[in-house]
């Protein structure tokens, strides 16, 4: 993962930025894509429904 | 005095009940260890000498008029330090935290405080509930009692090593990618990772929203089922509490475990240090001698563990983290503060895509526990490591090691028993743990203690 990337991204949201962080997110990122790549081995994922937080307490009804 | 300090509840209850044994006595013991060997181990951030001993008197005056409450009546424990308790100093283990004094007890705590046990502190932690070792730079590493070189693993690093030193007699922890299991493995003690929902985390300083729960630590398996009957339980403050039954989790402790089916998931088998994969061996050869039926099974989506951990956990937390992340970010350990960054630095769909994967995983626990009761993994690949001057580096290299082993059971909500399961060639524990459907903590409980019968922690690696 390109250092500016991360230097930018993090400044664009306003957080600082410390030169020394960058290097160890930029292991976690890389870590999170290469471990996302293994997705290819489970095609249809994308229509699985994702786990959401929609709990007892928002629908009324229900308590 | 010291067998004392390292009786189970189960047994020091009775004791208590009968009144051969003063609360007021045990608490003092307990406190004078803490002031003799805390400032080695640092399981405290907090000790309450004279809170502790204003409720042991209490007890005591209960007790000796008649009023026995329970199994927890008089027993001295620790409360970790992320757990809301009123009026007294609740860090997270963060310097963010340092003054901050809650109106207000977390439910689960409440829940034993009030059916009368004796709060001997708040418990060190590792920064913020988001690492694995113990180290904290703010209130000091805590120790692995085992060897004060060791770490004890975290993020309960403080609740496992009270146990582990006799410095309480039980302990709370919460987990969201290990944090009761790693601890527990580390120091050689037992905890429960419940099921998401089973007791309430309301009070308890979030990490994770979707992955968080809090849980039971303890020297036994009975005591961890005494503490589950008082913290499970509906509570309309948490928005994801469970409506359900209310049942004895002591119950079945005195069953065997024949008949049991267990099923090892292979990706628990791959990349074990050397000391681990041959005491889990041992382990499963113990168990089949139990009357346990052991097979191999392929879960594939496990595989997903390590990206589906990661983007949830660091997303949850960045956004948890936001302001003070923003405001604040000197406060942060480093380690700490680069993992939450890392989230503020995925993209929604790797987030959804994580949800996703989730559901997926989840399918797949369920059709496994089709063909088996429970499903059986060490808690973590590596043999507890000393210390490194690189703790930075250490903790993100062994969050990265761990996750694919404790991330899966918060991803899917299940519970998990971890247990020791040996001592390995430096002398430092090891452990496994028991996984099961949701809702399945008694089956747990009941095989973990046919196992701890097997006193696994006297069997040190002579399989050197």
């Amino acid at each position: 993962m390109d250092a500016t990337f991360i230097k930018t991204g993090l400044e664009h949201q306003g957080y600082p930025v410390y030169e020394d962080d960058i290097p160890y997110i930029a292991d976690m990122l890389n870590l999170i894509h290469q471990q996302e790549a293994l997705l290819e081995n489970f095609p249809y994922v994308n229509f699985e429904v994702p786990i959401t937080v929609f709990d007892k307490g928002v629908i009324g009804w229900q308590n | 005095m010291a067998e004392l300090a390292f009786m189970p509840a189960a047994k020091l209850a009775p004791l208590i009940e009968s009144k051969q044994l003063s609360p007021v006595e045990l608490t003092r013991l307990m406190l004078e260890r803490i002031d003799q060997y805390d400032g080695d181990i640092r399981a405290y951030i907090t000790p309450l000498p004279e809170h502790a001993l204003a409720q042991a008197r209490l007890a005591e005056r209960e007790i000796m008029s008649g009023i026995y409450k329970g199994a927890l009546h008089g027993i001295p424990m620790g409360i970790k330090d992320n757990f809301y308790t009123k009026d007294i100093h609740t860090t997270n283990g963060s310097k963010l935290f340092m003054n901050f004094i809650p109106g207000q007890t977390a439910t689960a705590a409440e829940k034993l405080l009030g059916a009368g046990g004796i709060m001997l502190g708040k418990l060190n932690m590792h920064e913020l509930a988001a690492g694995s070792t113990g180290t904290n730079p703010f209130f000091g590493n805590t120790r692995n009692p085992w060897n004060l070189e060791y770490m004890p693993g975290g993020s309960s690093g403080g609740s496992a090593a009270s146990l582990a030193a006799g410095l309480a007699t039980l302990a709370t922890g919460t987990d969201t990618f290990g944090s009761i299991r790693l601890p527990a493995a580390m120091c050689g003690v037992y905890g429960l990772k419940p099921t998401y929902g089973l007791v309430s985390t309301y009070g308890v300083f979030p990490t994770a929203w979707s992955m968080d729960t809090a849980g039971p630590m303890a020297r036994s398996v009975a005591d961890l089922a005494i503490m589950l009957n008082y913290m499970a339980g509906f509570d309309p403050n948490d928005p994801a509490s469970l409506h359900v039954p209310m049942i004895n989790y002591e119950a079945d402790l005195k069953k065997d475990m024949s008949g049991i089916k267990i099923g090892v998931p292979t990706h628990y088998m791959e990349g074990l240090d050397a000391d681990v994969e041959k005491l889990f061996q041992h382990a499963m050869e113990t168990l089949n001698g139990l009357g346990a039926e052991i097979k191999e099974i392929e879960i594939p989506e496990l595989t997903l563990s390590t990206f589906a951990g990661y983007a949830t956990v660091t997303g949850e937390a960045a956004t948890f983290h936001e302001e003070w992340l923003k405001s604040y970010a000197e406060d942060y350990s480093q380690d700490i503060r680069t993992f939450f960054l890392t989230g503020a630095m995925t993209m929604s769909p790797q987030y959804n895509r994580a949800q996703q994967i989730r559901r997926k995983m989840t399918q797949a626990f369920e059709q496994a526990f089709f063909n088996v009761d429970i499903l059986l993994g060490p808690t973590i690949p590596i043999a507890t490591p000393p210390y490194s001057e690189h703790w930075v580096d250490q903790n993100l290299e062994i969050v990265k090691r761990i996750m694919p082993f404790t991330a899966p059971i918060n991803l899917t909500g299940v519970p998990s028993l971890a247990v020791p399961m040996g001592v390995d060639r430096e002398g430092l524990p090891a452990g496994m743990q028991f996984i099961g459907k949701h809702l399945s903590e008694k089956k747990l409980l009941q095989v973990g203690a046919t196992w701890e019968g097997t006193e696994p922690l006297r069997k040190t690696l002579a399989i050197k």
